[in-house]
C-alpha cells in the first residue's frame, strides 16, 4: 500500500515524512547516508578511488600517456576529465550517445580540476612529450547524488596517482617508461569537495537520494576546498540570502567530515 | 538604462529587440557590450510519447555556440537555460506538452550566460508563457585585488580570480541560480550576491522599457502608457 502511495503521489509521500522531522529513508533532516572511500580500486590505473553514498557508487580512475604538448604551452601536461554514465546505472538513462547529463558533469568536473595542480609538473621533455591524464570517472550505481560522489572520488584518486619514472631513448628519442625507477607522486595545490543540498518546499535536505531529487525544486551544489575556499557552486532553486549563508554554513561543516575521511584513507594506503 | 547604481558598479550599454522571428511564439535578442544572444521559443507543443510528463510539460533546449561544431560547454548551458525555465515557467499549466527553447549566441564576449538569461526571460514574456515571475541575470567577475567588476568581457573574464553569474527573480528577490568558479571566500561571495541585486533591479527597469516600446506600436496598448513628448516619457500628475 505504501509503495503505490509513493509511486502515485511521491510529493504527498515525501511530505508525511518530513511533517515528523524524518526522510522517508529513516535520516534525519540534516543527515547523510554513510560514506564509503576506497582508494586504488584499480590497479591498472596510476591512481583510482570508489566512493559510495548509500547506494550510489562511483568509480574514479586515472591512466596517463604520454602526448605532445600545444605549441603555446610547450611544458604543460593536460588533464582530460570525463564523467561516464552508463545505461546501466540507472534506467533513466538511454543506450547510444552520451547522455547530456554526463557531458554537463564533465564540464562540471573540468572547471573544478582547473589549477588543481600544476601542469608544468606533467612535462616529460620540454616541447615535446608531455603526460596526459586521463580522468575517468564511472557511475556504476546512481542512488542520486551522482556529482557529490563523482568529485570525492575524482579527489580520492588524485591524491593517490604516482606517475611513474621516464627515460629517454638516446638513439630514436622515443620516451618510455621506466618500471624500476622512482615514480613521483601528483602534487595537488587543494583537495575540492562538493555538498548538494536538495530543495523541497522550504526545506533544504542534504545528500539527496534518487527518489528526493526526482521531486526536488531545485539543488545546490558547492564546492569548498581544504583551504575553506569556494572553488565552485552550481544553484537552480529559488533561495533567499538568510538559506543560502545557511547552507554555506552547513557545506563546510560536511566539507571538513569528508576531507578528515578522506585524509585518513589516503594515508593507510 | 535607469541609473540610480552605485558609482562603483559600471555596467556596459544594454539593448533588446522583441518579436523579431516570424515563426517562433516569442523570440528576443539581447546586446550587452559585444556579446549578442538571439532566443527563439516555441510552445506549449506537441511532445515526443517517450518524454510526455502527465503532471507539466517537458522544456526542451538547444544552445549554439557563435563559431565551429556544438561544443561540450553548450551542454552546460542548455542544462542551465533549462533549469530557469522550470524555476519561472508554471510547467503545471500545460501538462502533456513541451515548450521547445533555442539559444544562439552571435557574438561572445564575456558575461555570456547572463546575457542568455536576460534574452530567455524577454524570450518567455514574449511568448506570452504563464511565468511566476520576471528574472535578470548579473555577471561579475573578481579581480586579483579582490574588486568585483560587473559585466565582465571576455578578457576581463581571463584575468580574474573569480566569476559569477546570478539570476534573481522580482517577486521574493531571490536569486534561482547560480554559477560560480575560480577562487573565493564565503565572505566574498556573499557579497557578490548581494550587491549584484542592484545591477538586476536596472536590469528589470530594461524589461520594462523594451517592453513599453514594443506595445507602443499597439493601437489597443497605446492608451495605457503614458505619452510620449520629445522623445521622453511624461510623468504622471498626482
Amino acid at each position: 500500500m505504501a509503495d503505490d502511495f509513493k509511486i502515485a503521489q511521491p510529493k504527498q509521500y515525501q511530505r508525511l515524512f518530513l511533517k515528523d522531522e524524518i526522510r522517508p529513508d529513516g535520516r534525519a533532516l540534516t543527515g547523510c547516508r554513510e560514506v564509503k572511500i576506497h582508494v586504488n580500486a584499480v590497479s591498472s590505473a596510476l591512481g583510482s578511488a570508489m566512493v559510495c553514498y548509500g547506494n550510489t557508487r562511483v568509480i574514479a580512475g586515472i591512466k596517463g600517456r604520454f602526448a605532445e604538448p600545444t605549441i603555446n604551452n610547450p611544458n604543460s601536461g593536460y588533464l582530460i576529465p570525463n564523467m561516464i554514465l552508463p545505461m546501466t546505472c540507472n534506467t533513466k538513462y538511454r543506450p547510444g550517445y552520451p547522455d547530456d547529463a554526463g557531458v554537463a558533469m564533465s564540464n562540471k568536473l573540468n572547471t573544478l580540476i582547473t589549477d588543481i595542480t600544476d601542469l608544468m609538473e606533467l612535462c616529460v621533455v620540454p616541447g615535446k612529450v608531455v603526460w596526459s591524464l586521463n580522468l575517468d570517472v564511472v557511475c556504476i550505481n546512481d542512488d542520486g547524488n551522482v556529482l557529490d560522489a563523482a568529485v570525492l572520488a575524482l579527489s580520492a584518486a588524485l591524491n593517490n596517482t604516482w606517475l611513474p619514472a621516464t627515460r629517454v631513448m638516446e638513439e630514436t628519442g622515443r620516451v618510455l617508461v621506466d618500471p624500476e625507477g622512482e615514480r613521483s607522486r601528483l602534487e595537488l595545490k587543494f583537495i575540492p569537495i562538493a555538498v548538494t543540498l536538495s530543495v523541497f518546499d522550504d526545506k533544504t535536505l542534504p545528500d539527496p537520494s534518487e527518489d528526493e531529487e526526482n521531486i526536488q525544486s531545485g539543488s545546490v551544489t558547492c564546492c569548498i576546498d581544504d583551504q575553506s575556499k569556494i572553488r565552485a557552486m552550481w544553484s537552480s532553486a529559488n533561495l533567499s540570502d538568510d538559506v543560502i549563508s545557511a547552507a554555506l554554513v552547513y557545506v563546510q561543516k560536511r566539507a571538513s567530515v569528508l576531507l578528515s575521511v578522506l585524509r585518513k584513507v589516503s594515508k593507510t594506503s | 538604462m535607469l541609473g540610480t547604481l552605485e558609482n562603483s558598479i559600471r555596467v556596459r550599454p544594454i539593448s533588446s529587440e522583441l518579436s523579431i522571428l516570424g515563426n517562433c511564439d516569442g523570440s528576443a535578442r539581447v546586446k550587452q557590450g559585444n556579446s549578442s544572444v538571439m532566443v527563439g521559443i516555441w510552445g506549449p507543443v506537441e511532445v515526443k510519447q517517450s518524454k510526455e510528463d502527465p503532471e507539466k510539460c517537458v522544456i526542451e533546449t538547444t544552445v549554439k555556440g557563435a563559431t565551429g561544431q556544438g561544443s561540450p560547454l553548450d551542454k552546460m548551458y542548455e542544462e542551465a537555460v533549462r533549469q530557469t525555465c522550470e524555476q519561472v515557467v508554471i510547467t503545471s499549466a500545460h501538462p502533456r506538452t513541451c515548450i521547445q527553447v533555442i539559444v544562439q549566441v552571435e557574438s561572445e564576449d564575456g558575461a555570456i550566460l547572463a546575457v542568455m538569461k536576460n534574452a530567455l526571460c524577454l524570450a518567455l514574456m514574449d511568448a506570452g508563457l504563464p511565468m511566476r515571475s520576471m528574472f535578470a541575470g548579473v555577471s561579475c567577475a573578481q579581480q586579483e585585488n579582490e574588486e568585483l567588476m560587473w559585466d565582465p568581457t571576455a578578457e576581463e573574464e581571463e584575468e580574474s580570480t573569480a566569476q559569477y553569474t546570478f539570476v534573481y527573480e522580482n517577486s521574493r528577490n531571490n536569486v534561482i541560480y547560480v554559477h560560480c568558479t575560480g577562487e573565493s571566500t564565503v565572505e566574498q561571495y556573499m557579497l557578490a550576491l548581494q550587491k549584484s541585486r542592484q545591477v538586476a533591479t536596472e536590469v528589470f527597469g530594461f524589461y520594462r522599457e523594451s517592453f513599453e516600446k514594443l506595445l507602443r506600436k499597439d493601437v489597443k496598448f497605446q492608451m495605457l502608457l503614458p505619452p510620449i513628448i520629445k522623445g521622453e516619457i511624461l510623468e504622471e500628475p498626482e
